[in-house]
């Protein structure tokens, strides 16, 4: 189905004038809003997430490629019918007290959403206190943490223990991110993953998930 | 084990299996440890010689395990710096005086007192009302005044207060110091207080490299270890002490002539040079100690100047914009135009407005523009690529090698250029990624595009054409993070310049300080979008900006009357909480000569 390239290709490139009047184009021809998203908009993000990890393409230009995905999702949900869309599973996600970046974070939450998660993104500068209440409240699989600075991640620690102290620490995964987080530093505070980019972040997820 | 440094004429005593980089830090001669001594940055490279063969090594890494020679890297020590002329003696007008006056002019009437005969002499000279002294000059003066046999004695006076009364046999002079204090590099100037003259300067690497690279790691020293406050206190009194002394044994100038000394920089410096943690700066709200000058008794310091003398931190203007931004501003014409002032270095600060009205902010460029975080990345000394053009007749790159040596890698200055011109030639797109495919092919120098694991490099030398055989390359991976940092300072530009609530054009000049908007090509950084190109509004490079501001703080009662209006005059706004931030971030990722939003 060559409108299923054509939306790939949108998406690869970014788009965004483009891609709904795409969709709506295969969903004029008939094809399973499922298929649209699946191979269609899905299978441009599996395209642009190598190419990102490579450097081959940037950040600006995998938010557009996000943007497009988002765009396209948009035109179908409503196709989708009672069973809505599926999803791989539920994730929380917020930067650290004390930490202002929240672009590395949104890179995370585009990255996860176009790959069928549905996830609550808390924002920046997020309590202990706010994610133990948000793990409590909407039963994520995972929760994860970003933090771009030396002088926050320390904080990360804080809110690992902040859900043990609530008894919530079995409930979740907890996965964390940002420039200067490492494997060990995972390690170290009982984190149970560690991403080093957005893509990276996904494949984590999966793992999880499928592990369940 | 004996250890001995011959460059330095040292020599010491330390333990079987210790670190090359604590013998090198007891030395005095601190290494560079940019990844706090993982052994993966490669920036502590030292030359040892152990049982005769000489090696280079990885200073965090290697032990001591005979007896050893290590060789100071002097190519760091004099790494390149902008240390820009002095002042010139330009508005003298110093804060501190040295009064004489002769003993038996101070011969009190009957009934009298010692003290009012030296507040009327010292009047009478100076025209300063001088406040009453303090408990611990009061001895001094009765034994000067009645026990001594000097025909003169010498009042130092600093504003309204006598910090110092001695004998003055004529060859009792007044000096002062000022201090930059960066990141990285540390200069000091040292001052004929009585004339206002440049008597000589000297640099050298911040002592406090040892604990980190920038100041987060800094900060983070700070929280890590419990004496870290103290230590980085300590590290850069070593290091201000020895330049004192070095300064002061050239010059033939006694230590205790010294009675001021002023200090310029940003604010994690400010902290650590107070001896107090900065950890509340290092994260959200962003909060600091104080913004008016800080004053420390030399005393309360390790510092060679007299002990009554008095250091003081100009004052800072919030955030992480700090003194050094204060003294930057300085040096601005003070004639009421509107100016935008970048000052680009570790951390990047830019400042909108005219001393009555001036937004400052900084960028969280991150240190990719000094060659951290660069594959082939390097500080600016020998062996750094500054400067790579391209000849389009003879379709070659010529680059130029600080100290005229094989190229090691690049400095800032050179990766900006590479960059550039690789856009200017289209190796790289207006993305920045480089071309593939049939217009790869078809490029003349296509062929120097290169696959590797970790992603394409472009290759400027091949080891064919090199002398010792190496490659030197830029990755895409750089060319990213090139892209973050230009990115960051555009969009700093710009929402500066959006808050402050004028048109782009409305700027009249757009400066530059700090040692490396010196040596930047300014075309090729407006070229790739690191510097704004404004139409008609032109853009100049005021030097070391933050070096000069503290000489003329150090030599002006008027221009510290201004260093205070201008931290009264100032708001900080921090622009990651502009609605606005990530679009322009995003915007201004891509290589174009912007003209600002």
């Amino acid at each position: 189905m060559a409108i299923l390239d054509e939306i790939k290709e949108a998406v690869v490139d970014g788009e965004t004038d483009e891609i709904e009047e795409l969709v709506q184009q295969a969903i004029d021809e008939g094809i399973d809003p499922n298929v649209i998203i699946n191979d269609g908009l899905i299978g441009g993000m599996d395209i642009v997430a190598p190419l990102f990890r490579d450097g081959e393409m940037f950040v600006p230009e995998v938010m557009e490629a996000a943007d497009c995905m988002k765009l396209g999702t948009a035109l179908l949900k409503p196709l989708l019918g009672d069973a809505g869309m599926e999803t791989k599973g539920k994730i929380v996600i917020g930067t650290i007290d004390g930490d202002l970046h929240d672009i590395g974070k949104n890179l995370v939450v585009l990255m996860l959403e176009s790959n069928g998660y549905e996830v609550i993104d808390l924002g920046i500068d997020v309590e202990a206190e706010t994610f133990a209440q948000a793990v409590e409240e909407q039963k994520p699989q995972i929760v994860g943490l970003s933090s771009m600075l030396t002088t926050t991640m320390m904080q990360m620690d804080t809110t690992i223990k902040c859900l043990e102290d609530k008894g919530l620490r079995d409930q979740v995964k907890v996965i964390i991110g940002g420039a200067p987080i490492t494997q060990e530093f995972a390690d170290e505070i009982g984190a149970d993953g560690f991403s080093k980019d957005a893509s990276a972040c996904v494949e984590l997820c999966d793992s999880i998930v499928n592990a369940a | 084990m004996k250890v001995t440094f011959p460059d330095i004429g040292k020599e010491l005593d330390m333990e079987p299996r210790s670190l090359v980089s604590d013998a090198c830090e007891r030395a005095g001669m601190p290494l560079d440890l940019v990844c706090g001594g993982n052994g993966t940055c490669g920036k502590c490279l030292v030359d040892i010689e152990e049982g005769g063969v000489r090696s280079t090594v990885l200073g965090c890494q290697q032990r001591i395990s005979c007896d050893m020679r290590i060789f100071a890297d002097t190519s760091q020590k004099e790494h390149q710096l902008l240390v820009t002329e002095s002042t010139d003696g330009a508005d003298f007008e110093p804060r501190l005086r040295k009064v004489s006056i002769s003993r038996s002019s101070l011969q009190a009437p009957m009934g009298g007192y010692d003290f009012e005969c030296l507040e009327q002499a010292v009047s009478l000279q100076s025209d300063v009302q001088v406040e009453p002294l303090a408990y611990d000059l009061l001895n001094k003066l009765s034994a000067l005044v009645h026990q001594s046999s000097c025909s003169q004695i010498a009042a130092i006076v600093d504003g309204a207060r006598i910090v110092d009364l001695r004998e003055d046999d004529g060859s009792t002079r007044l000096m002062g110091f000022a201090v930059d204090i960066g990141t990285t590099s540390v200069v000091a100037f040292l001052y004929d207080l009585e004339t206002g003259k440049l008597i000589d300067h000297r640099s050298s690497l911040n002592g406090q490299c040892r604990y980190g690279a920038d100041v987060i790691s800094r900060i983070e020293h700070t929280e890590r270890d419990a004496d870290g406050s103290f230590l980085e206190q300590k590290a850069i009194f070593e290091t201000i002490d020895s330049l004192a002394r070095e300064l002061c044994e050239d010059q033939g100038v006694c230590p205790t002539d010294v009675y001021e000394t002023v200090l310029c920089g940003n604010s994690t410096m400010q902290h650590l040079f107070l001896g107090v943690s900065p950890k509340p700066l290092g994260r959200s709200p962003f909060v600091g100690l104080m913004a008016h000058a800080a004053e420390v008794p030399a005393a309360r310091t390790s510092i060679a100047m007299n002990e009554r003398g008095i250091l003081r931190f100009m004052p800072l203007l919030g955030g992480f914009v700090g003194a050094d931004t204060t003294a930057c501003l300085l040096e601005l014409p003070d004639d009421g135009r509107v100016r935008m002032m970048i000052d680009l270095g570790t951390n990047c600060e830019v400042a909108i407005g005219t001393p009555e009205r001036m937004l400052v902010a900084s960028t969280a460029c991150g240190p990719a523009l000094e060659g951290a975080g660069i594959s082939m990345g390097m500080r600016a000394t020998d062996g750094a690529i500054e400067h790579v053009s391209f000849d389009e007749g003879s379709g070659t790159f010529s680059i130029k090698v600080i100290g005229d040596a094989a190229p090691v890698g690049f400095c800032g200055s050179g990766i900006i250029d590479m960059v550039a011109t690789l856009l200017d030639i289209g190796i790289i797109n207006r993305k920045g990624s480089f071309v593939k495919g049939k217009s790869r092919d078809a490029h003349p120098l296509g062929s120097r595009v290169r696959e590797s694991e970790d992603g394409r490099r472009f290759v400027l030398v091949e080891p064919d054409e090199h002398p010792d055989g190496r490659e030197i390359s830029i990755t895409l991976k750089d060319i990213r993070a090139i892209q973050l940092a230009k990115s960051a300072i555009f969009t700093g530009c710009t929402l500066i310049t959006s808050t402050y609530g004028i048109k782009p054009g409305e700027i009249e000049e757009v400066c530059l300080a700090g040692a490396f908007g010196n040596y930047i090509d300014i075309p090729h950084a407006q070229l790739i979008g690191l510097l704004p190109s404004i139409p008609d509004v032109p853009i100049r490079s005021i030097g070391n900006g933050a070096g000069l501001g503290a000489q003329h703080y150090l030599i002006s009662e008027k221009v510290r009357g201004q260093a205070d209006a201008i931290r009264r005059n100032t708001t900080h706004i921090e622009l990651a909480s502009n609605p606005e931030f990530t679009d322009v971030y995003m915007k201004g990722m891509a290589f174009e000569c912007y003209n600002m939003l």
